[in-house]
């Protein structure tokens, strides 16, 4: 037994031993000092907003007025005066109409020609009216406050001003998709930061007569948003340009000098 | 003379006890952390730390908030005098898709206290094959690359702003 433990190996053991515990008492030292949790993702929730275009000049103006027929659904039609008719879109033929009855105005519905809202069917959509029926006679349901066509196709125009469409050739888009090295050839852009945040991006160049410069930006605008999402990362900016060849339109929110200005391309 | 095998047989089993016992998985939180700093988000479903390594399960790499590549998985050992890293299935953004092939299918670096400024890799994938090294003292990053028939037919942008060698081979070389 003394043999034993004087033995060499049983020294060497020991050694081992303390070794191993210095190591992992080191290794617990340090461990105070590191983090415990990994980073969560961040993949954000931007969700891509489709931008969906409504003419709303043809929904209150032009050919369509002409369509309506405004007096045969008045002859012999009675008003409803249960429901208010909140909103509407389309023509004789086609579109819906946004109803609620007057008792709770908030709560809308949205029904189409040929569709039964409270016992009455949607028969036809007027300028600031719709028809339905109901036991074979129309009734009537106007829009409430509705102002005159001449204000508000003054109102239209006015917003216009500010708005601008670009038809855009898809193959162009694929040229440049094919090829993506020819964008930055032909326009350069650089994030804008507002204390630390990028709050859009700016137009540095566009090379003239080149296809980008067709698209109506020029040097010094400073794209908002694109689709109305907020370009505030490098992450919605790729965002968009991932799914360009998949968008039909696009619209771009920019600053040009101290207006802000919207473009809409539509993509064939 | 036994007397320094033996401490040098301690010193090796002490570093071998302090490589097991380290904290792995802790210190690739920091390193996380660390490369947050530089607008490198990394993130992955699952961490399993391994007697001198660690592996890393469907990771995510975003760069300034953009998704950047998805890797399969990502082994890794170190051994103090010699560490490694291997990636494996990684598939870059669909941002790089009109530069560069996106699938890759291994990535293997290294680096060796034999050469203690130099850190070597070497990836094959849809590209074809490519090795290189990153001088840290010269801040120089060198890359061969021979690209696959792929590469050569559907990237020929890409293919410029490299080098031609004489065997039809390809080099880039840049200082940072």
């Amino acid at each position: 037994m003394k043999n034993l433990s004087n033995s060499k190996l049983l020294s060497i053991l020991i050694n081992l031993l303390f070794l191993i515990l210095f190591a992992k008492f080191l290794s617990v030292i340090l461990l105070l000092f590191l983090p415990f949790e990994s980073q969560t993702s961040s993949k954000s929730n931007i969700e891509r907003m489709s931008y969906r275009r409504f003419n709303f000049e043809k929904l209150i103006t032009g050919s369509k007025i002409s369509e309506i027929e405004p007096n045969r659904a008045l002859k012999g039609a009675d008003n409803i005066t249960s429901m208010v008719l909140v909103g509407l879109y389309g023509n004789s033929k086609y579109g819906y109409a946004i109803v609620a009855m007057k008792s709770a105005p908030k709560k809308t519905e949205i029904i189409s020609i040929g569709e039964k809202y409270q016992g009455y069917k949607l028969k036809r959509i007027a300028l600031n009216f719709v028809v339905f029926v109901k036991h074979n006679k129309e009734y009537i349901l106007r829009l409430s406050d509705f102002p005159n066509t001449k204000q508000m196709q003054k109102s239209v125009n006015t917003v216009q001003n500010d708005e601008q469409s670009v038809a855009v050739a898809r193959s162009d888009i694929n040229a440049y998709i094919k090829n993506p090295t020819q964008i930055w050839r032909d326009i350069s852009i650089q994030e804008i930061t507002q204390n630390g945040e990028i709050s859009g991006f700016k137009v540095g160049k566009v090379r003239k007569n080149s296809k980008i410069a067709r698209l109506g930006l020029q040097r010094g605008d400073i794209i908002l948003k694109a689709n109305g999402l907020a370009l505030t990362s490098y992450n919605a900016a790729f965002k968009i340009y991932k799914d360009i060849n998949k968008l039909e339109n696009l619209s771009l929110l920019i600053k040009r000098g101290n207006e802000e200005k919207e473009i809409i391309y539509e993509i064939h | 003379m036994v007397k320094i095998i033996k401490y040098i047989g301690y010193l090796l089993f002490f570093i071998a006890m302090l490589l097991f016992f380290l904290p792995k998985t802790n210190l690739y939180y920091l390193a996380q952390q660390e490369a947050k700093k530089y607008e490198v988000n990394i993130f992955q479903e699952e961490v399993e730390q391994k007697a001198f390594g660690l592996e890393l399960q469907h990771i995510t790499l975003e760069y300034k908030g953009i998704e950047s590549a998805e890797i399969q998985k990502i082994e890794s050992c170190f051994y103090l005098f010699y560490n490694d890293l291997n990636a494996y299935d990684i598939e870059l953004s669909s941002l790089v898709e009109g530069y560069f092939p996106r699938k890759i299918k291994k990535l293997h670096m290294s680096y060796s206290l034999l050469q203690p400024l130099q850190i070597n890799f070497y990836a094959e994938g849809a590209f074809g094959f490519a090795e290189g090294d990153l001088k840290l003292l010269n801040r120089e990053f060198y890359l061969h690359l021979k690209p696959s028939a792929l590469f050569l037919k559907e990237y020929k942008n890409s293919l410029r702003v490299l080098k031609k060698l004489e065997n039809g081979e390809y080099s880039y070389e840049k200082s940072f």
